[in-house]
């Protein structure tokens, strides 16, 4: 019983839990459009306002799935299935997938990175980005 | 051929880290499946390019592929990828085939271009022919096969452009192809032939609109084609020394053969299902005969797995017309014209004859976030003298039943 009442409030406090994009500190993006986020998480750009940016998928797998179904519109398997046809066609490399220790500890100083955590997560020095 | 060994060495694969260093990683991925069909005077091959399949056994070849790529990021804008491709379905009928071996140079967002060796996206899903991983289908529609080349080596250009709600994504490509084709006679003989393919000229349109997806593809190809039987046959008609005959022949010659094709394509992605269709159409005046083919296929995916269903139809029209006799003819003369028109005939409707229809239903398993396991089911009606089986009977019609399992990942 003990069991059973701990995974329904594990359950629980995951279909809460609110994932929300982050920037690191040399991002001049403070906010992005639904549409600019599609772009940019599916690496169909590269850049916003003549700005570079690199995008970080997470190891979380929870996290990810949450990202995706809530920003992208789109299940695991069709995500699965978008990286491995730009991959095995040339086109594109799928971002590189980080665990929050990783975006921890990442050196920030020459590039604007995006990605996302929950919210209660986010690593130090990084903003969050509003939804426009 | 060991398939415990096989087996064991793919599974291995499922436990393989995508490795990367810097700019270089490598990816791979691969299908491990299993084709039955029961009837013995007929091998079940789903392409030109090879001999192997099933004749009431269980074969591995027909689906079962493993590919490895190397991406190299040289500088912000150019990189490098070169992939091989073990199967026994390759372009130019070994086993071992580099599919891709490309620089491409990334101007911006919208903007790329590739030198090198690339696939000839010549239908929705040709791009990733190998990749079974990325389709719910155990192999491609019908329509596939009948395009003869799926690699070349040339330049293609990429653009993109957003306008509003749409996305315009073109193609253009120029380039050159070599393969191979298999071919079979009654008496259980394979023959094996050349194709060859130069000044390859294409464009192709995609148009993204919320879910629906369409696509336009035309391909014009100068095309030589060359099997021993072929020219033996050929020669010996040309060596009557009649000149209407040898002016038949260079009017269907397939040396520099003009070829093209016209593609569209169109699929629709609902919340849980999907709907898609393509048609294609090739013309050739020459001995190869000109082909139309279409399908329409669904399917529907719940949590982790996905039911579909497709019909696919292919039909073939034979481009030879009877040199034209007349009753004053010389009696030796008019006997021999209508034997080589016989033989003309013959020769024609033995290329690139495709009369097919197929209807498959199947299942799709995601066994893990990488790997799925598929089953299908095929109905098979193939006409007299349609190529793309081997039979080795001369049955009217032939009715296959065709039992298909497969795991496909990628890494």
């Amino acid at each position: 019983m003990k069991i059973f009442i701990i995974l329904i409030i594990f359950l629980i406090s995951f279909l809460n839990a609110d994932v929300k994009i982050i920037a690191s500190p040399l991002c001049k993006v403070e906010a992005l459009s639904r549409h600019e986020i599609k772009n940019i998480f599916m690496v169909k750009k590269r850049s916003i306002a003549n700005e570079s940016v690199i995008i970080l998928d997470s190891l979380n797998r929870e996290t990810y799935i949450i990202f995706i179904k809530k920003f992208l519109n789109k299940s695991s398997r069709k995500m699965k299935v978008y990286w491995t046809r730009m991959l095995f066609t040339g086109k594109k490399i799928p971002p590189k997938k980080l665990s929050i220790k990783e975006l921890n500890s990442l050196d920030t100083n020459s590039s604007c990175y995006l990605s996302y955590v929950e919210e209660k997560k986010k690593p130090n020095k990084w903003s969050f980005i509003h939804i426009k | 051929m060991n398939y415990k060994i096989i087996i064991l060495l793919i599974s291995s694969l499922f436990t393989v880290k995508v490795f990367a260093i810097g700019n270089i990683s490598i990816h791979g991925y691969g299908t491990v499946g299993l084709a039955y069909q029961g009837d013995d005077k007929t091998l079940y091959r789903n392409s030109i390019n090879t001999k192997e399949g099933s004749s009431a056994n269980f074969s591995l070849a027909n689906y079962s592929s493993f590919g490895l790529q190397l991406d190299v990021q040289a500088s912000k804008k150019i990189s490098l990828v070169a992939q091989g491709v073990a199967s026994k379905k390759n372009n130019n009928g070994k086993t071992l085939e580099l599919s891709w071996l490309n620089a491409k140079y990334q101007l911006n967002d919208d903007f790329f271009l590739r030198v090198g060796k690339m696939r000839l996206a010549a239908f929705m899903y040709s791009d990733i022919l190998d990749v079974s991983y990325s389709y719910d289908w155990m192999r491609l529609p019908d329509m596939y096969s009948i395009v003869p080349i799926n690699n070349y080596i040339g330049v293609e250009f990429n653009h993109n452009i957003e306008l509003g709600n749409f996305t315009f994504m073109s193609t253009y490509l120029y380039g050159q192809s070599k393969s191979v084709f298999y071919d079979n006679l009654p008496d259980g003989k394979i023959l094996k032939g050349d194709i060859d393919t130069d000044k390859i000229y294409g464009a192709s349109l995609k148009v993204l609109y919320d879910n629906l997806a369409l696509r336009f593809a035309y391909c014009d190809l100068k095309l030589t084609l060359h099997s021993k039987s072929l020219d033996t046959n050929l020669n010996q008609l040309n060596s009557l020394n009649i000149p209407l005959v040898t002016q038949a022949i260079d009017e269907y010659s397939m040396e520099n053969t003009s070829m093209s094709y016209l593609e569209i394509g169109a699929r629709y992605d609902f919340e849980k299902a999907y709907l898609l269709g393509e048609y294609i159409e090739l013309n050739s005046h020459s001995f190869t005969s000109n082909n139309s083919s279409w399908y329409l296929g669904t399917g529907y995916n719940f949590e982790s797995w996905s039911p579909f269903m497709l019909y696919s139809q292919t039909k073939s029209v034979n481009q030879y017309k009877d040199i034209k006799t007349d009753k004053n003819m010389n009696p030796a003369l008019l006997g021999a014209i209508n034997a080589s028109n016989e033989a003309l005939k013959s020769i024609s409707e033995s290329i690139g004859n495709v009369n097919l229809e197929t209807f498959s239903l199947g299942l799709r398993y995601n066994l893990s976030e990488n790997s799925i396991i598929k089953l299908q089911y095929d109905k098979q009606v193939e006409e007299k003298g349609s190529k793309v089986n081997f039979h080795f009977s001369e049955n009217k019609k032939v009715n296959l039943d065709i039992f298909s399992g497969a795991v496909s990942f990628v890494f």
